[in-house]
């Protein structure tokens, strides 16, 4: 096997633009992306600032220890892995449903209106969403309330009470995506064969019929995918709402890893705990991806990996 | 579809959808609305929890305020700064990082984009991200929001395939003719994919819009803050006198000037929400196919 380095040098003499345009990129990917991976290293560290990252002594696992043994290391994992789990169960599932019975109405235009219109939540900031909802479930102003009281009930006030923070977040979370979220399925369905529907009809197929044997099955793998993506998400919650919406009578539900590690980082400048911590978080993440991946592999042809 | 025959249940479910969908639009549409109810109120109506999609006791009184007070300028203007920068900026690292992978034949591409995708699944974190910006003296400074979301794997991948689909014979075809790849990058694939590039211009702007908690991790001084975080103050936690906004004094009461400040924030989004509309959708398509 002989390399002919002169070969080698005139392929690469001919790519320097390559070279040259991929130089910035390696270096900003360096920088601030693979530069925090070199920082993760302060898990296994008694991080000081004043004595720098090379000062710091090694304590190995110490700081996983120290969270491990925490009591509230169960009810942070459990706070965060249950509002997942609802959200998977219908955060996940409405965009599903929602496109779907979108495709059933007659009128394209009035279709493609509704479309528009469920975008809307979207683009509006956390921030925005968050006062938008403390409005509405405020016990004295909001329209929940006076609706309810309308009817006889009695005022509740939701923002405070532990058990509504979840179904709040839950809920919100729907309305805010929903509309988004239906697009990729929307524009999967336009991807089934029209004719298959008139096959089924003509063999006397109703449309529950239809949307169980031809609808669902032909977005089966855009449901997987989303599926997987999600499932790798499984940790993340959405930060910005959970932190704006918490106040201290929420917190026994409201308090998760990533506000936990925020908090603890920030706020009380525990970098080595809080970095030990989101590293413990990341570690089951990409565990997570990569069994959903291997299922999905197994059982269909769709993997993102 | 074509015409067929419907049957009875068909209408009805029909019947059953179209009003389903209508009070759907009115949930996504109604808080907007109500914001805006709410900011051009008078005082009563708002007290008596009556302002819902129209205003009642038509004022402009809360937006007075608004107008005028210098901090809400200064942060609008942060924000503009950050979101219009950083796009240019964007646009300019997420092409030159997504041709290379498109078109490039050159030793070590691989290791390349395994070292780009691999971003997109494993990340630093929280932490460690801070501590980077920190250690380059970035706190406290607007660079560390745009250099925080420079440039982001996903966007290099949709890049990537919109610019896989240009046929390689016409960018092989401006090498024999003597363009080198920067040229034939702004020459030529850069005019031919517009719609992607729009795509990505309009993300980056939207996402730094919206985006509060890197300022909140990142800024300190109240000069810099950006949109996001002093409506936070102003909003959530109904801290209105650090921005000269109190009531007090002033004839508005709070709900006016919080809810004026809301739909002052929003107005460019509502601006590009049909431009958003048409190039998102695409993107989005785009990532699902290929992503």
């Amino acid at each position: 096997m002989s390399v002919n380095f002169g070969r080698v040098r005139r392929k690469i003499w001919q790519d320097r633009y390559m070279y040259i345009m991929v130089i910035p990129v390696v270096i900003y990917f360096a920088i601030f992306r693979y530069w925090p991976m070199a920082w993760l290293t302060i898990a296994f560290k008694d991080y000081k600032i004043l004595k720098g990252f090379s000062g710091s002594s090694w304590v190995g696992l110490n700081n996983f220890q120290q969270f491990f043994s925490n009591p509230d290391f169960l009810r942070l994992i459990g706070n965060t892995i249950i509002l997942n789990v609802y959200s998977l169960m219908f955060c996940f599932t409405a965009p599903i449903i929602f496109a779907i019975l979108l495709n059933e109405l007659w009128s394209n235009s009035y279709k493609r209106l509704v479309q528009t219109i469920s975008y809307l939540p979207h683009f509006l900031s956390t921030v925005v969403m968050v006062s938008m909802l403390m409005t509405f479930l405020s016990p004295s102003l909001g329209v929940l309330n006076k609706v309810m009281s309308s009817m006889g009930m009695e005022k509740i006030n939701f923002l405070s009470e532990p058990q509504y923070f979840r179904s709040i977040m839950v809920i919100s979370g729907i309305w805010q995506q929903v509309g988004w979220s239906a697009i990729i399925y929307l524009s999967a369905l336009t991807g089934i064969d029209q004719s298959l529907y008139e096959a089924a009809t003509v063999d006397g197929a109703g449309r529950f019929k239809q949307m169980w044997h031809i609808t669902l099955p032909g977005i089966r793998d855009t449901i997987i995918i989303m599926l997987i993506m999600q499932i790798g998400n499984l940790m993340n919650v959405n930060f910005e709402k959970i932190y704006l919406f918490q106040n201290p009578l929420n917190l026994s539900v409201s308090e998760m890893l990533p506000t936990y590690v925020y908090k603890l980082g920030m706020e009380n400048s525990n970098y080595s705990l809080a970095t030990a911590i989101g590293l413990f978080n990341s570690i089951i993440s990409v565990f997570l991806v990569s069994i959903a991946n291997k299922i999905s592999k197994k059982y269909s042809e769709v993997a993102i990996m | 579809m074509a015409i067929s025959r419907r049957t009875r249940g068909e209408t009805v479910f029909q019947i059953v959808l179209i009003v389903f969908f209508f009070l759907a639009c009115i949930a996504f549409i109604y808080p907007v609305l109500n914001i805006l109810a709410i900011s051009l109120s008078g005082s009563h109506p708002i007290m008596r929890g009556e302002v819902s999609f129209f205003p009642r006791e038509f004022t402009t009184i809360g937006y007075e305020g608004v107008l005028e007070n210098k901090n809400i300028y200064r942060a609008y203007g942060n924000t503009l700064l950050v979101a219009s920068a950083g796009c240019v900026l964007s646009l300019i690292m997420t092409g030159l990082a997504a041709y290379p992978m498109a078109f490039g034949r050159f030793y070590g591409k691989r290791f390349y984009t395994i070292f780009i995708v691999l971003t997109m699944w494993f990340q630093g974190g929280l932490i460690p991200s801070f501590l980077v910006m920190k250690s380059l003296g970035l706190l406290d400074s607007l660079w560390a929001l745009i250099l925080n979301s420079l440039c982001l794997a996903y966007n290099v991948i949709i890049l990537r395939s919109f610019f896989s689909s240009i046929p390689e014979s016409i960018i092989e075809s401006a090498r024999i003719d003597g363009a080198n790849d920067f040229i034939i990058l702004y020459k030529l694939v850069i005019p031919m994919s517009k719609a992607a590039l729009a795509t990505i211009a309009l993300w980056v702007i939207v996402a730094h819009w919206n985006d509060f908690f890197a300022p909140l991790m990142y800024l300190r001084s109240m000069e810099k803050y950006t949109l996001q975080v002093i409506l936070r103050d102003i909003v959530i936690s109904v801290n209105m006198t650090n921005y000269d906004l109190s009531a007090e004094g002033g004839a508005a009461i709070p709900e006016q000037v919080q809810n004026a400040v809301i739909f002052v924030s929003m107005v460019p989004m509502l601006i590009i929400y049909p431009f958003l509309q048409k190039y998102f959708v695409k993107g989005v398509m785009l990532g699902s196919v290929k992503g």
